[in-house]
């Protein structure tokens, strides 16, 4: 069912997501307060880095094979947190990268959070150190990197593929806190096994507003809920629908056409 | 001593040196890490060069995807248009701006220029994502076969919708959970998730073992005979 | 200022993907999209010379360790060392494998031309006039094959693998029939649907001798190093560190076994189950194993796999029209405030 243009129906529904994010915002700038479920993975970030502090050892942080998307984004702003963290603990936070582009632009947010934390004398852009595009190469410097320079804690966060349980082990050997949160559903199970605290899905998104508590950001949250809760009520729709057509084939009932028809209906 | 032989002699050397990280990180690992990270750069380089930059970018702009024929035509006109591509090709050059102290906002154009063309580019890759999703979400509750109703495939369709808005409503963040019932409700869509990862893991176990096999293969029936033949 | 340029220009940087969703495929003629492929080469052409980032860093970060003989000065070494080696040698095969290539589309450039005469003489377009085409065809083609065939001799044919004396033995073949279809063309005479078995002969000719080409570039120093490099060593390092996966998804396993919560020991049973389903062990203790696992990866887990996908796809979408229209005061454009 490949969408090429956009119809009708995707442009309502496409208003129909945002409208609420909107009045989420609007609501947060004008001071109302929003109830954000706790998120034990996020809880852990400042512990982690505290950890890391405690011990004398440095903190990594690594978007594993993002690239420049939503995802790199909602990273970034978990990324600019224990950046600042960091900077402020005076911890040292390394940070390697698979993608070059990925690598100015988190530059550019770790050397934001130093300046912020009134520590931009510190920021070393040798921190932030590119290891390869290859996938696996990728992996290989990650472990050699997180065993000698022996890290106390590790942020796996964003797109991983089949590295990602080694990513995972080789902190998991060193005794790390391992924080880890990803959008992919089949690398979920291995961080759950070598991580201590995993954010499944869409958390990843939530994170930064959790950690910040930027009313855009909460508002951004409020508007999300609503937009699924639509999805969810559709899909619960699209099912009863269903149901009727199938019991209506041998009982007679009339046939009502399915969501999907008025989804993709062709207005032009 | 062949080519032949020196590469397998040579691969075999780098899986155990690969390998030699399972009792802890070691010189003989880290060698062969940063080789291959040295090896893997240059080999991208190129590699970008010569699947993108050149055939699609270099070469319509110099032309030299024009034939000319023995009787003096061309296969083709030359394009002046494609000469644009030097403004993109120029514009990517500002993200070099993050190496300078004074002037790294520069950057921050190219970076922001990306992150814009991802945002607008999602409305497309969501609905082409969600769209077959949702609609192949929308499963009859009571499926008849030939008249008679198929439990079977009945609980099944139960299963899957009731999966679904369990792990669903687990993600909700702003709707508060009063009551006993709603932390329930989201725990038992956490405990489906366990059931989907759970499967997920006990999928990839094969694949990943049956790349160890393929390995320990490699080193005993060829690396292995090729060490014995060169050193006799 | 610098704040407002750059949320300028991240606007547009989203403008042409989503108006081409968005607008309808065809405007009253105006197809909006018609340079779709130009403008998204354009856009990739952004990211392309990007490379040098990486390069850089990795100059900066290991050209400094070991320029002042910093702790791991040697590994770096061995770093710069395969990057340069690696660069050296892959760009020398890819002129190398160019060069050979070159040499057989002489051949393919006058099957381009007999095509383009055929078309010309069907459209009326002929210029030059057809005869002087077809007679510059022949002409050159019959130079070309020569040429091809001395090229394609080898003094002492012993020396050549069992594909190299199948190639010579085909090319040979080809050649012959080539000659034979040049001499029964005879300029002014032969009507242009003659051309086209011609034209055909010269494409399979080209082909035949380009196998040739890269079987004697295989047996060249330059290809047999890159052999090493890629084979013995680029391919051989990731597939062993795929291969590391089996040892540590075994690790993973025994440690979720071990954490004694409900969820992970439901979580490794399902993971048993499915793998009982895959193996004859799982069939020979229960031939229900199979089936128990058809049905719980596509019904419960497909279930939570979509439900986990349409949120993160939802959080994305909501994310990229922030990101779109900056409408946070994120971290990324934090420092121009």
């Amino acid at each position: 069912m490949a969408v090429e243009h956009a119809t009708l129906g995707i442009l309502v529904l496409t208003l129909c997501m945002l409208l609420p994010v909107w009045v989420g915002i609007r609501r947060t700038r004008q001071g109302h307060q929003l109830f954000v479920r706790r998120i034990k993975a996020v809880d852990a970030v400042d512990e982690a880095c505290g950890r890391a502090a405690e011990m004398g050892r440095p903190v990594s942080f690594s978007s594993g094979l993002t690239g420049i998307s939503p995802v790199l984004y909602a990273c970034l702003g978990v990324l600019f947190h224990v950046a600042k963290k960091a900077a402020t603990f005076r911890s040292k936070l390394l940070v390697p990268q698979n993608d070059a582009q990925v690598l100015a632009v988190t530059e550019d947010v770790v050397r934001d959070a130093y300046r912020e934390s009134g520590r931009l004398s510190s920021f070393d852009p040798k921190q932030i150190q590119f290891l390869s595009d290859e996938q696996f190469a990728f992996a290989a410097g990650y472990m050699g990197l997180v065993q000698r320079e022996r890290i106390g804690s590790a942020f796996l966060l964003g797109n991983f593929a089949a590295e990602s349980l080694m990513l995972a082990e080789a902190g998991q050997q060193m005794g790390a806190m391992q924080i880890a949160g990803t959008v992919n559903p089949e690398q979920v199970p291995f961080f759950i096994c070598t991580c201590d605290y995993t954010m499944i899905g869409e958390e990843l998104f939530g994170a930064s507003a959790y950690l910040t508590r930027e009313p855009v950001q909460l508002g951004s949250l409020y508007g999300q809920d609503r937009a699924k809760l639509m999805w969810l009520v559709l899909i619960l729709a699209g099912t009863l629908v269903a149901t009727w057509n199938s019991m209506g084939e041998v009982l007679g009932w009339p046939v009502i056409p399915n969501l999907e028809q008025l989804i993709i209906w062709k207005a032009w | 001593m062949s080519w032949e032989e020196a590469t397998i002699l040579l691969a075999g050397i780098a899986t155990l040196g690969i390998y030699s990280f399972l009792i802890r990180e070691n010189p003989f690992y880290r060698f062969f890490e940063h080789l291959f990270i040295g090896i893997a750069a240059g080999w991208g380089i190129v590699f970008s060069f010569k699947n993108f930059i050149w055939p699609d970018l270099m070469v319509p702009m110099l032309g030299l995807d024009i034939i000319t024929f023995p009787d003096g035509t061309t296969s083709h006109p030359y394009n002046p248009w494609t000469l644009l591509y030097l403004v993109p090709m120029a514009f990517g050059l500002l993200f070099y701006f993050v190496y300078s102290k004074r002037h790294a906002w520069v950057a921050k154009l190219a970076i922001g220029f990306l992150l814009g063309m991802a945002g607008g580019a999602e409305l497309e890759g969501f609905f082409n994502l969600i769209l077959p999703q949702i609609v192949g979400s929308f499963k009859p509750l009571v499926v008849f076969d030939e008249g008679i109703v198929d439990w079977g495939a009945s609980v099944t369709n139960w299963v899957f919708i009731l999966t679904l808005i369990l792990v669903m409503y687990y993600f909700f963040f702003t709707f508060s959970r009063r009551g006993i019932y709603a932390e329930r409700i989201a725990s038992g869509g956490r405990w489906l998730m366990m059931v989907c990862f759970g499967a997920y893991f006990g999928s990839t176990v094969m694949a990943r073992m049956a790349l160890l096999v393929e390995r320990l293969q490699f080193l005993i029936a060829q690396w292995w005979p090729t060490v014995t033949g060169v050193l006799s | 200022m610098r704040q407002r340029l750059i949320r300028i220009v991240t606007f547009i940087g989203g403008l042409y993907f989503f108006l081409r969703f968005v607008l309808p495929g065809d405007i009253n003629g105006f197809q909006f999209a018609r340079y779709n492929h130009e403008i998204t080469n354009g856009f990739r052409a952004i990211g392309a010379l990007t490379f040098g980032l990486g390069l850089i860093n990795i100059l900066l970060v290991h050209g400094s360790r070991l320029l002042f003989r910093r702790k791991g000065w040697f590994t770096s070494a061995a770093l710069l060392f395969g990057l340069a080696f690696m660069l050296t040698v892959t760009i020398g095969e890819w002129l190398a494998s160019a060069r050979a290539a070159a040499d057989a589309d002489r051949l393919v450039m006058l099957r381009e031309f007999a095509a383009r005469i055929v078309a010309d003489e069907k459209a009326g377009d002929s210029d030059p006039p057809y005869a002087t085409r077809v007679a510059l065809l022949l002409k050159n083609a019959t130079l070309e094959v020569e040429r091809v065939d001395q090229a394609a001799r080898r003094e002492n044919p012993a020396g050549d693998s069992a594909v190299m004396r199948g190639l010579r033995t085909e090319l040979h073949a080809k050649i012959n029939g080539l000659r034979g279809g040049l001499e029964t063309i005879s300029a002014g005479t032969a009507g242009p649907e003659a051309l086209l078995p011609l034209a055909q002969q010269l494409s399979d000719v080209a082909a035949t001798y380009r196998g040739i080409l890269i079987e004697q570039h295989r047996a060249a120093v330059v290809s047999k190093l890159y052999t090493l490099l890629s084979d013995g060593l680029f391919m051989a390092l990731g597939t062993a560190m795929f291969s590391l996966l089996a040892f540590y998804i075994a690790s993973a396993a025994y440690r979720a076994f071990r954490i004694k919560s409900a969820e992970s020991a439901l979580m490794m049973t399902t993971a048993l189950i499915v793998m009982l389903g895959q193996i004859p062990f799982g069939l020979w203790l229960w031939d229900g194993f199979p089936d128990v696992r058809m049905w719980l990866l596509t019904t419960p887990s497909t279930a939570a796999r979509r439900a986990i996908e349409i949120g993160a796809a939802v959080a994305g979408l909501i994310m990229a029209f922030r990101m779109w229209f900056s409408v946070e005061t994120q971290s990324f454009s934090r420092g121009e405030r």
